[in-house]
């Protein structure tokens, strides 16, 4: 795959995962109650954008990013994405406690990892 | 107007509006489609919006990404595929908004960073009164709003500064922006033409929160005697001539901005006089006992470096330190940012627009194409329209657009709107007089004529004023000055120039008097007043007394 194409691929999953993973859960007032928040971590893994799930959008960006897989920032970016899927386990377990903190930091984390690799594939 | 604001959100998708109805409710969203979408889904629709509704929004929230059919976007040049158009759809819609409604606030939806992408975050940055939220949380966006809201208060006019995308330029606003607050003397250098008084007035005084007068001295037109009245004051009797009191520019410009041009044009034995003033903040005028405090910001402007004069020894060090030469800001030229020229250039086309006679034009020419009123009209600089272009194309052959960017713009940006004012206004004419003539217009490109182009970069600069008449002349002759010009069509155009400007001084501007004078029908005066346009002279500014 050419720069150009990887750059581009690379900026949709900015946009869909780095954007709109974490905006939910970012988007509660501070005062949200647990049930709230747990609503926000559904629709942050499950409806992110355009109404597919997080994990979707990954398994078609990690086909055409095949061409950087061995790249050391595309393999940060493959764990910070896997950490804020993770927290998809605990959605259905109405006993399983979430924090609040945590689960913000993981699903931000993802953005500034997708950008990491688009500076790594933009300088050779 | 920090609560309550009108909100109006240009976003494809819906999880902004309602995250800013559920946290924002200090706000109104609008909803400009009675939907109860409570948005706007692209660039056509909000341009419509707006032109139908200009009032109507205090802030404008725009999203960058636009996931719309193709048909429904705006022309982004730079993008070179259908998915680079859609994901910077926004900057398209920024650019449209800046040049129709400057004065309107915008929060863009993005990061600076993504903005860099196609090479336009030095571009936004360098926007009056635009926003970039840059972290996508309500938190940072309700700040941006504020910001928006206080700024466009405080300082509207600033919304029809046009800084450029030159980084040059974005640290000059930068500088000045900071610069503006408290009563530290600013030093503006730069070419004629490349806006110090402009500036000084929209942005320096704009935003200084002073609520005294901004005024002007502008000491290339005063006779070095009188510096020191016009300068200070003079009491009755003080000269010869002076047969009232005469209050000085810093007694004006009390509380509020003396903006002095050409300042290194103040005589050595006056500057110890300007030096004691800005010391001690009080001024005697001349042949005055007592002496008067003044609270005055002063911004004192140069067209050449003012350290030169120092060196030179026809400007006192003292007087140069005093005026705080670290706070010295530069102005740069045109030709040393020619990336800037088309920005430029097209945001001059709006604003020549802004004259009803040449929007008047463009509606005649739209309509004769089927496009209805208010199109929008783009520059197209030497090369075809990516993609379905809307409203009106001025098609600027590619040798022309090459001379332009050739030319060294010695009037700068005065210079180049004038350029474009005569662009805009001789294709738009020639556009009208072919349909007035039965010739059908199929497209909405209008070309250009190059050899025009050559003829206005050759006589713009060198057109002089027109002389008055003296006593005793036959009331209908004119005397004209006729100089050197690169071309025989120069030369013509400034003739006529002259002839048109004297001869409607000598009517009062009554075009029907005119049109009988030299086209024996006074019914003709519209003719008259496309002539005016087609030679540059703007009507608004000769019934201003320009």
């Amino acid at each position: 795959m050419e720069r150009d194409e990887l750059m581009d691929v690379l900026l949709d999953l900015k946009h869909d995962l780095g954007k709109h993973l974490p905006r939910p859960v970012r988007w509660l007032p501070p005062d949200a109650s647990a049930d709230d928040l747990r609503a926000a971590l559904r629709q942050a893994l499950e409806r992110t954008h355009g109404g597919r799930s997080a994990a979707a959008l990954w398994a078609d960006a990690e086909g055409e990013l095949a061409s950087v897989a061995q790249r050391p920032a595309f393999q940060a970016l493959a764990l910070a994405v896997q950490r804020a899927l993770a927290w998809g386990a605990r959605l259905d377990d109405p006993d399983a406690a979430l924090d609040r903190a945590a689960v913000e930091a993981d699903l931000l984390a993802v953005g500034p990892a997708v950008a990491a690799l688009m500076d790594a594939v933009a300088h050779g | 107007m920090a609560e309550g604001a009108r909100l109006l959100l240009i976003d494809d998708g819906e999880a902004y509006a309602k995250a800013i109805r559920k946290r924002l409710g200090e706000h109104t969203l609008l909803d400009p489609l009675g939907d109860a979408a409570h948005r706007l889904p692209d660039g056509p629709a909000a341009l419509d919006w707006l032109a139908a509704n200009p009032a109507a929004a205090d802030v404008v929230l725009l999203d960058m990404r636009f996931d719309v059919p193709a048909e429904r976007l705006l022309p982004l040049p730079e993008a070179t595929t259908l998915r680079r158009q859609r994901r910077f759809q926004g900057v398209a819609i920024l650019r449209a908004l800046r040049e129709r409604w400057p004065g309107l606030p915008v929060v863009v939806l993005t990061a600076v960073e993504d903005l860099a992408l196609v090479d336009a975050g030095d571009e936004v940055a360098g926007l009056s009164l635009t926003y970039v939220l840059d972290s996508d949380d309500l938190d940072t966006l309700r700040i941006r709003i504020q910001t928006a809201l206080i700024e466009a208060q405080r300082g509207g006019e600033e919304g029809a500064i046009l800084w450029g995308r030159d980084p040059a330029m974005t640290e000059v606003r930068r500088r000045l922006r900071m610069m503006a607050r408290g009563r530290m003397p600013v030093i503006l250098e730069g070419e004629t033409g490349t806006g110090k008084s402009y500036l000084a007035e929209r942005l320096l005084h704009a935003a200084s929160g002073r609520k005294g007068a901004f005024v002007v001295l502008d000491l290339s037109t005063v006779p070095t005697d009188l510096i020191p009245a016009h300068l200070f004051g003079a009491r009755r009797g003080a000269y010869t001539g002076a047969v009232a009191d005469r209050q000085g520019v810093f007694e004006l410009a009390d509380g509020g901005t003396l903006f002095i041009d050409e300042i290194q044009n103040v005589p050595l034995e006056v500057q110890k006089q300007l030096l004691l003033v800005l010391q001690d903040r009080k001024v005697r005028p001349l042949g005055a006992s007592k002496e008067v405090p003044v609270d005055v910001k002063v911004v004192a402007a140069s067209n050449a470096p003012l350290a030169q004069a120092v060196r030179a020894g026809r400007f006192r060090p003292d007087l140069y330190m005093r005026l705080s030469p670290a706070t010295r800001v530069v102005l740069p030229p045109l030709r040393t940012r020619p990336e800037d020229l088309a920005f430029l250039a097209q945001r001059f086309v709006g604003q020549a627009l802004a004259d009803p006679d040449l929007a008047d034009l463009r509606d005649e020419v739209a309509r004769g194409l089927g496009l209805g009123g208010d199109a929008p009209v783009h520059l197209q600089l030497g090369r075809e329209p990516d993609g379905q272009a809307r409203g009106l194309l001025l098609m600027v052959p590619a040798p022309a657009w090459k001379r332009l960017l050739r030319h060294p713009w010695p009037g700068n940006l005065r210079e180049l709107a004038m350029v474009v004012r005569n662009i805009v206004t001789f294709t738009l004419v020639a556009a009208v007089e072919a349909l007035s003539a039965g010739a059908p217009l199929r497209s909405n490109r209008l070309q250009v004529d190059a050899g025009l182009i050559d003829e206005l970069l050759a006589g713009a600069m060198v057109l002089p004023d027109p002389p008055e008449a003296e006593e005793g002349d036959d009331p209908e002759a004119f005397k004209v000055r006729v100089e050197p010009q690169r071309t025989l069509n120069a030369v013509s155009t400034s003739v006529e120039r002259q002839y048109f400007l004297a001869l409607y001084r000598q009517v009062d501007g009554d075009f029907g008097a005119m049109a009988e004078r030299l086209l024996g029908d006074r019914g003709r005066g519209r003719a008259i007043r496309l002539r005016l346009n087609q030679l540059g002279l703007k009507v608004r500014d000769l019934k201003d007394g320009g």
